[in-house]
C-alpha cells in the first residue's frame, strides 16, 4: 500500500459525452516513482493529468491521490497547494514579478513569514543554479531560465508529486537536456514522485515507468 | 514579497490604465471634497452669524410667510429680554443694504464700543463715532466701493465720512460698511427698529433654559435662534444645498463605480490565464477574492487620496482667485474621512463582481485563455 496515486476506471467525457478523453483508466504509482505518459494528440495524457491534480473533476470512477478523494471536490485548493507543485510546456510566470517573487507566489498558502518565504525561495532558485538572476523580471531570461523558475515554483511547498506537463515542449534539446537533468535530480534527491506528460520518446525513457495512451485509454503499462 | 504588496503592485501593471481610473474615480472625490467643504463653509458662517462675539443665541422677528421676509424688531425687545432670569447681555445690531456707486452693499448698524461682538478689529484710522455721520468700512469694501480713509460716500443724501478699516477674518463681514445704529436706522428709515438681537447668559446657566423662557413668554412675536436649523429658510436651504451635494456626489460615485468594474473586468479578462495558473498552484477562492478585490480598492483608495489633495487644493484656489466671493468653505476632517469611506465602498462594490467572477474560473479552461 504504497501508492501515491489509485486511479479505478476513471471516465471523463467533454461536449455532453461526443468526447470520450478518458474511457475506464485504471493506474497505481507508487511514492517517489518517475512516471513518464506518452501518446498522440487527444489520447487523454494532459486530461490524466489535470484529473490528478485536481484541476478537473471526473465523471465516474475512483480516483485517490496523496490519501485525498479528488472526486469528492473536498479541500480541492489545499491539496493543490500542499501535494502537487505544476511545472506546463510554457512557464506561465507572472511578468511583473521578478523571478523569487514568482516562486514565492505558491507559498502564500503557507504559513511562513515574509523572512522564510523569501529564504525558500532563494534555496529553491539555487537548487536550479538561478541565484544570480533572482531580481530579475521573467522576461529578461531564455526559455530554458523560464522553465527552470517553474520548476522552482513547482517545488515551493515541498509537495509530494510533480506534474509536469510537457515541461520540454518549447525547448531547444539543449535546454531540454538540462530541464530534464534538473527534474531527474530533484526527484531523486527529494523524493518526489514525477509524473510526466511528454511526446518525445528519448526522455519518456528516462522514467521509471512509461505509460502510452490511445482514445482515452491505456495501451502499455 | 507579501500578498498586501502583490495587491499594490498589480494595479500599475498597466499603468494608463490604472492612472485613468484614478482620474475617473478622483474626479468625483474631488466635486465631494469641494462641495462638502463649500457646504461646511455655509453652514459654519451661518453658525458664526448666530454666535458673533460668543453670543449664546440671536433674537429675529417673525418670518413674514407670504414674503419670506424677516421683519426687523423694534428695540424696545431689549429691555424686555434683558429682564429674562439669566440674560447677562444684550446686543442690537441693525443689517441694511444700500446702493453705492452703483454696487449693493451691506451696512450694519451697532453700538460704536460693540464692534468686537463681530470680530471687528481697526487696521487704520479709527473706529467710528456716535452722533457723528462716520462709518468704517471693510478692507475687501475698500476695493469694491474704491475709497479709502478720509473719503466721503453719500447715502440717502448725507455724506458719511470713512474714518477707519476693519478686517474680521470673515470674506462676508469685511466686505460690509459699520456705523451707529441710530445712523444706519435713520438710513434705513427704520428707527427705532433692530434686524436682531445677540444675547448672552449668564456664566454656568443653562442656555436652554433661558431660550424657553423667551419662547414661553414672547414666542409669539419673536424667533429665538440658537442653530442654524432654527432658522425656517435657512434650514430649507441647506437641505436642498445638501440634496444637490449627494446628488453630485452620488452621480459621481456611480460613475466612478462603473469606471472601476470596467478596469477590473478588463484586468481579470486579460489575467485569465495566470488565474488558472495561481488556482491551479493552491489559490483558493477567497484568495483569489481577496487579491482582485485589494487591487480595486488600492485605485479606489489612492483615488480618493489624490482626490481629496486636489480637491483641497481646488478650493484654496476658487478663494484666493475670488471665485468664492463671500463664501469661506470648511475643510474639515469628516470630509475627507467621507471622501476615503466613500472611496473604499466604490472599490468594494466596483471589486466584487470581477473578483468573484476570477473565482469563479475553472482552472483548466482559465490555462487554456489566450
Amino acid at each position: 500500500m504504497n501508492n501515491i496515486v489509485e486511479i479505478n476506471n476513471l471516465k471523463k467525457s467533454y461536449e455532453n459525452g461526443n468526447i470520450k478523453a478518458l474511457n475506464g483508466v485504471d493506474l497505481s504509482i507508487k511514492k517517489g516513482e518517475f512516471v513518464s505518459i506518452i501518446g498522440p494528440s487527444g489520447s487523454g495524457k494532459s486530461t490524466l493529468l489535470n484529473m490528478l491534480g485536481a484541476l478537473d473533476i471526473a465523471d465516474e470512477g475512483s480516483i485517490n491521490v496523496a490519501k485525498y478523494d479528488l472526486r469528492s471536490g473536498k479541500n480541492l485548493s489545499n491539496f493543490r497547494a500542499n501535494e502537487i507543485g505544476f511545472i506546463f510546456q510554457l512557464h506561465n510566470l507572472i511578468p511583473n514579478l521578478s523571478v523569487i517573487e514568482n516562486v514565492e507566489i505558491p507559498m502564500f498558502t503557507s504559513k511562513l513569514s515574509n523572512k522564510e518565504r523569501r529564504e525558500r525561495a532563494s534555496y529553491l532558485l539555487d537548487l536550479v543554479g538561478l541565484t544570480e538572476k533572482a531580481y530579475l523580471k521573467p522576461t529578461q531570461l531564455s526559455g530554458g531560465e523560464r522553465q527552470r523558475v517553474a520548476i522552482s515554483r513547482a517545488l515551493a511547498n515541498n509537495p509530494s508529486i510533480i506534474l509536469a506537463d510537457e515541461p520540454t515542449g518549447s525547448l531547444d534539446s539543449k535546454n531540454s537536456k538540462k530541464i530534464m537533468d534538473q527534474l531527474i535530480k530533484l526527484h531523486v534527491e527529494e523524493n518526489v514522485t514525477l509524473i510526466m506528460v511528454t511526446h518525445d520518446l528519448n526522455i519518456a525513457k528516462l522514467a521509471d515507468r512509461s505509460i502510452e495512451f490511445l482514445d482515452g485509454e491505456i495501451i502499455e503499462n | 514579497m507579501s500578498f498586501l504588496k502583490l495587491i499594490f503592485k498589480n494595479p500599475f501593471r498597466k499603468r494608463s490604465r490604472a492612472i485613468l481610473s484614478i482620474l475617473g474615480i478622483g474626479i468625483g472625490i474631488i466635486t465631494i471634497v469641494a462641495l462638502g467643504s463649500i457646504m461646511n463653509g455655509l453652514v459654519t458662517g451661518a453658525e458664526d452669524n448666530i454666535h458673533v462675539g460668543g453670543s449664546d443665541f440671536m433674537i429675529i422677528g417673525k418670518m413674514n410667510s407670504s414674503s419670506m421676509e424677516v421683519p426687523t424688531i423694534s428695540s424696545n425687545w431689549t429691555s424686555k429680554i434683558n429682564n429674562i432670569s439669566g440674560v447677562n447681555k444684550v446686543t442690537e445690531v441693525y443689517y441694511g443694504v444700500v446702493f453705492v456707486d452703483g454696487e449693493f452693499i451691506y451696512i450694519d448698524g451697532i453700538d460704536s464700543d460693540k464692534i468686537s461682538v463681530n470680530d471687528l478689529k481697526i487696521i487704520n484710522g479709527t473706529n467710528f463715532r456716535e452722533g457723528k455721520n462716520e462709518i468704517i468700512i471693510g478692507k475687501l469694501a475698500v476695493d469694491k466701493l474704491n475709497k479709502t480713509i478720509n473719503d466721503t460716500i453719500t447715502m440717502k443724501g448725507k455724506e458719511l465720512k470713512i474714518v477707519g478699516i476693519f478686517e474680521s477674518g470673515n470674506p462676508a463681514t469685511d466686505g460690509e460698511i459699520y456705523s451707529s445704529l441710530p445712523l444706519v436706522q435713520d438710513i434705513m428709515n427704520d428707527e427705532g427698529n433692530v434686524s436682531v438681537l445677540f444675547v448672552k447668559v449668564d456664566k454656568g446657566v443653562d442656555v436652554k433654559n433661558v431660550t424657553k423662557s423667551i419662547e414661553d413668554k414672547y414666542g409669539k412675536n419673536i424667533s429665538v435662534i440658537t442653530t442654524i436649523t432654527d432658522m425656517e429658510g435657512s434650514n430649507d436651504m441647506m437641505s436642498m444645498l445638501n440634496g444637490v451635494k449627494w446628488g453630485i456626489s452620488l452621480l459621481a460615485i456611480i460613475v466612478g463605480g462603473i469606471g472601476i468594474i470596467n478596469t477590473m473586468i478588463m484586468s481579470v479578462y486579460e489575467r485569465t490565464k495566470e488565474i488558472g495558473v495561481l488556482k491551479s498552484i493552491g489559490w483558493s477562492k477567497k484568495r483569489i477574492v481577496g487579491m482582485i478585490l485589494g487591487e480595486s480598492i488600492v485605485i479606489t483608495l489612492t483615488a480618493g487620496i489624490i482626490g481629496s489633495i486636489a480637491g483641497a487644493v481646488l478650493v484654496k484656489l476658487m478663494v484666493t482667485s475670488g471665485i468664492l466671493e463671500g463664501m469661506e468653505p470648511v475643510l474639515s476632517i469628516s470630509i475627507f474621512l467621507e471622501a476615503i469611506a466613500i472611496s473604499l465602498i466604490v472599490g468594494i462594490i466596483g471589486g466584487l463582481y470581477p473578483a468573484i467572477k476570477a473565482s469563479n474560473l475553472a482552472p483548466t479552461e482559465a490555462m487554456r485563455h489566450e
